[in-house]
């Protein structure tokens, strides 16, 4: 390079080497907040246990979940069933892991699927401006006209019932708020003097989205996903609830509360093991999500 | 009446943080008379906004709080009050103005509404029309043009500078007699700045009031201060009228400050700088909290710092200022 | 108020080509479906379904005509009040939503009201007096709400007082009796939120500049907090409250169907089921149009707390 650049290079160079070093010392420095909110470590722990659990289904699970068993109908929690049985004589121990595994799971890719269409439209919308920004937040303003739950009822409607399709209706339905976040993150950076001088340096577009600006957006994507996954399980409960996400014999949580529901009365341990298990989760997501994101603003909270 | 306004005694003023306690302010003593610009200069982080902050009452609780010391306003003490009795003398007898304008209007309510609300504050019957005639006077007073329609409108409408005379307006509603000015022009433009300081100058005369004016800007203090003190690291270092911090400055730190302003006794290409960094208030160095830095620095520095004497009127904390200043009006220096 | 109308007529003007555009996506629904919308429609009733009906029940919905020309159709009915009829009762679209839309504008409403009134409080209690033992059974009891399905809550508090303690009633209703458990099942979570969110927000407001100008001025505390503190405290809170009216609205959905309340919830849900085509559009409609008209009452109520938004 010819003299002139070598010292906005060496300007330049420095902040962003700062930057990258502060990248991982900034990844570290976070753990370390994170580590010492107590709430949030229990959150994770619960969130934690939950998966573990549910993954290991197969080989903690005392009964199979779909096995009709008439003669053991609405038992209540005992010795030889953990949690009680339903009106079926199914297990709801049994039952509740394999559960878990679809309504954890609804969640974790209902949230990626919404994640990916809405990063990258995000970063477009913000970086590119002009037009494209002008059509983008136009859609996103369409769709957030729409209440969530309704654009999923819609998106049902079209392609009917089922496990898959709730996926899906809960994916879309994320879109537009993650949009929001990043084109609002990619323009509060894209001012910043370091972005302008790696322009000037002759840098391009693809290069400064990908490799400068997308760093700094994905602590807030992470924290925003993280609270974002238990809307996401509640959703695609609240689906099965009322009959259109995971159909029967499915022990998804929600399906599980919808008929456990007639039984409040009498079998109280129908729907309310489920309800604890979306709740904990919940909980946990929730705290584990408020910790993550207090340790990732430098903000001095209280 | 006793020509003193305000006296600082033995002010000591801790902050509670997460790496530990900081000795804002250091065992600081100042006066400030009537009718005069006492400028308070100093490094971000010495101390003297801190100060100002504890002399209002203004310190953030938990964190902050005044240790021991006496803060004299007309012969009350200030500290111990309660905030009941602090109420009072704030905005009638004592007032301050802050740093940035812009964050310090509230955005919600019209300048005007604010402003009105100063007298309000200490005047529970005045009406509003009484109120509204006091305030438009007082913005055309702070050089505010069509203040009619100004007093309606938010702060958002204003620019930098006519915010700033806002503040300025809503410090002197009261006729106070202390204004306290914790960087008023640092965040204005070099043209507006000057204005302003016109203005408090005017202002000043007018009302009959003291100022304390605090600012690292020496530039700012040259112009309207009478009496100056300098502050490192919690510490006063210096105390004496302007044109002898100017022009003799006896304590090492203030001549590193005076020879480092380009233009002023300055003969080589290169700003003479003081070298190093102000030290980290939770654990400052032992005894003179400057001496690592200080090219004058003996042993005894290290180790004890001085108390600080009042010679001829000037104050110094330094054991080689205090010896030539003593030398200077002729007393033998005694330790 | 300064501002305020002219900020009114644009955002009616930025709503109106909203609407249009969603008027369109619920017309295409029709178009997305698996197979010709009317096998579909008849799902329940496949004997009915012969080459005869199907082609006058397509010339009777105008089916053959082109796209743009069953759009505006269908537009130009809407606004003359013919929203067809129930495939499965009978009965004209209108009729079935007019019938119900107010339990479920009640319901929301309510909920919102019940979020928004105890959230702040209880927020603004919380940080006013932070770390006192109010502060944390409130943060703790927020953070437990706000992870409690509306399905869950509703559960619990109906077979709570409904059917153990019995003073509510457990099924349908419309009275005001009738309307407690569900609005405050709906608004649970929401409450959680706001009171977490009011009290951050008065903690970040009571931090800035402008608070210290005001206590330098003498003011009382009184009016450092409600006037000053709050007001700019408020201003996220409504933001969040309007963003939060959509899962409101949706919410409705499950309560009515656990409270077995009449309204438009269950009544979407019902029509989704039975795929009753017209009912699903009409509601549909309906609820974009409570979801607007909300969303420009939030609107409003901004800008008049943050006098800057009535420039934008």
């Amino acid at each position: 390079m010819v003299t002139v650049y070598d010292e906005a290079e060496l300007y330049v160079e420095d902040e962003l080497a700062e930057l990258y070093q502060t990248q991982w010392g900034r990844i570290k420095l976070t753990w370390k907040r994170l580590m010492r909110n107590k709430a949030a470590i229990v959150g994770l722990g619960i969130v934690i246990f939950l998966v573990m659990i549910c993954v290991l289904a197969p080989i903690i699970a005392p009964y199979d979940p779909l096995e009709l068993n008439i003669p053991n109908r609405l038992h209540p929690p005992s010795l030889k069933f953990l949690l009680g049985t339903d009106q079926f004589g199914r297990d709801i121990f049994s039952r509740l892991l394999y559960g878990g595994r679809l309504s954890l799971g609804i969640g974790i890719i209902s949230v990626i699927l919404g994640l990916v269409p809405g990063v990258l439209l995000g970063l477009a919308s913000g970086f590119f401006r002009g037009n494209v920004d002008a059509i983008i937040m136009r859609g996103v303003d369409i769709m957030m006209a729409l209440p969530s739950i309704l654009l999923a009822l819609l998106i049902v409607t079209v392609l009917g019932p089922g496990l898959t399709n709730t996926m899906i209706a809960v994916g879309i339905g994320g879109i537009p708020s993650m949009i929001r976040l990043v084109r609002g993150k990619v323009l509060s950076i894209r001012e910043t003097e370091y972005i302008e001088a790696a322009r000037s340096l002759g840098a391009k577009d693809t290069r400064i989205m990908l490799k400068h600006i997308l760093p700094n957006c994905i602590a807030p994507i992470i924290v925003v996903a993280t609270l974002r996954l238990p809307s996401a399980i509640i959703m695609a409960a609240s689906l099965s609830f009322i009959g259109l996400g995971a159909q029967a014999p499915t022990p998804e949580w929600g399906a599980m509360l919808a008929t456990g529901r007639h039984f409040l009365v009498t079998s109280w341990w129908i729907c309310t093991f489920p309800g604890l298990a979306i709740f904990l989760a919940v909980l946990g997501l929730n705290t584990f999500g408020d910790g993550l994101r207090d340790a990732l603003d430098p903000k001095l909270k209280d | 009446m006793s020509e003193i306004l305000l006296k600082i005694e033995n002010l000591f003023v801790q902050y509670d943080t997460e790496e530990g306690i900081v000795q804002a302010v250091d065992d600081v003593s100042l006066e400030v008379m009537r009718e005069e610009v006492f400028g308070l200069v100093g490094e971000s982080g010495c101390g003297k906004s801190t100060l100002a902050l504890s002399i209002m009452g203004l310190l953030s609780k938990p964190m902050g709080r005044i240790v021991s010391g006496h803060i004299y306003l007309n012969d009350t003490d200030l500290v111990g009050m309660s905030q009941e009795e602090l109420r009072n003398i704030r905005g009638k007898n004592i007032s301050m103005i802050f740093q940035d304008p812009t964050a310090s209007l509230n955005p919600v309510f019209t300048v005007g509404d604010q402003l009105i609300e100063a007298y309000r504050a200490h005047d529970k019957n005045i009406e509003m029309d009484a109120a509204k005639s006091k305030a438009t006077g007082m913005l055309r007073k702070v050089g505010i043009s069509n203040p009619e329609t100004r007093i309606t409108q938010y702060p958002h409408e204003f620019s930098g500078g006519m915010k700033q005379r806002a503040m300025i307006a809503i410090g002197l509603a009261n006729n106070p007699q202390l204004l306290i000015a914790d960087e008023p022009t640092t965040n204005l433009d070099v043209t507006i700045q000057a204005q302003i300081l016109e203005l408090m100058s005017d202002l000043k005369k007018e009302y009959s009031s003291s100022i304390l004016l605090i600012t690292h800007n020496l530039g700012v203090v040259a112009e309207l201060a009478d009496r100056v003190g300098v502050m490192y690291a919690g510490r006063m270092a210096e105390i004496g009228t302007a044109r002898q911090i100017f022009h003799d400055p006896q304590h090492p730190y203030t001549k590193g400050l005076i020879n480092s302003l380009p233009g002023f006794k300055s003969r080589s290409d290169r700003l003479p700088i003081i070298p190093g960094r102000v030290p980290n208030l939770v654990r400052p160095p032992s005894g003179c909290r400057f001496h690592p830095r200080c090219p004058y620095a003996s042993e005894q520095c290290a180790v004890e710092a001085s108390k600080g004497r009042i010679i001829d009127g000037r104050y110094v904390s330094c054991h080689m200022g205090i010896k030539d200043l003593e030398g200077k009006a002729g007393i033998r220096y005694e330790q | 108020m300064k501002g305020m109308t002219a900020y009114i007529i644009r955002r009616i003007f930025f709503f109106i080509p909203t609407f249009f555009v969603v008027s369109i996506i619920v017309f295409s629904v029709v178009h997305f479906l698996p197979g010709d919308p009317i096998t579909w429609m008849l799902v329940d009733n496949p004997l009915f379904v012969s080459p005869e009906v199907i082609e006058a029940l397509t010339k009777h919905y105008g089916l053959d005509k082109p796209l743009y020309v069953q759009y505006f159709t269908w537009l130009i009915n809407i606004f003359k009040g013919n929203w067809g009829m129930s495939m499965k009762t009978r009965a004209p679209v209108l009729l079935e939503i007019s019938s119900r839309y107010l339990n479920t504008i009640q319901l929301a409403i309510s909920a919102m009201i019940f979020s928004i009134v105890v959230g702040i409080l209880a927020g603004i209690t919380s940080a006013v007096k932070q770390y006192s033992w109010f502060d944390r059974f409130s943060m703790f009891g927020a953070l437990l709400g706000a992870a409690m399905p509306v399905y869950w809550t509703g559960l619990l508090l109906l077979w709570l007082f409904a059917v153990k303690l019995g003073w509510f009633p457990v099924a349908g209703g419309t009275d005001l009796r009738a309307l407690v458990l569900p609005a405050v099942a709906l608004g649970m979570a929401r409450t959680a939120t706001m009171a977490r969110l009011t009290r951050s927000s008065m903690l970040d407001v009571m931090r800035e500049d402008y608070i210290k100008t005001a206590r330098s001025k003498g003011l009382s505390e009184r009016l450092v907090i409600y006037k000053h503190a709050l007001k700019n405290a408020l201003i996220p809170v409504v933001t969040v409250a309007g963003m939060s009216f959509g899962g409101m609205l949706g919410g409705t959905v499950i309560t009515e169907t656990i409270f077995t309340r009449s309204g438009l919830g269950r009544i979407a849900v019902e029509s989704i089921w039975t795929h009753d085509l017209p009912v699903i559009q009409g509601v549909t409609i309906v609820y974009v149009i409570i979801f607007i008209s909300l969303n420009l009452f939030v609107d409003v109520i901004y800008a008049y707390i943050d006098p800057r938004i009535r420039y934008e």
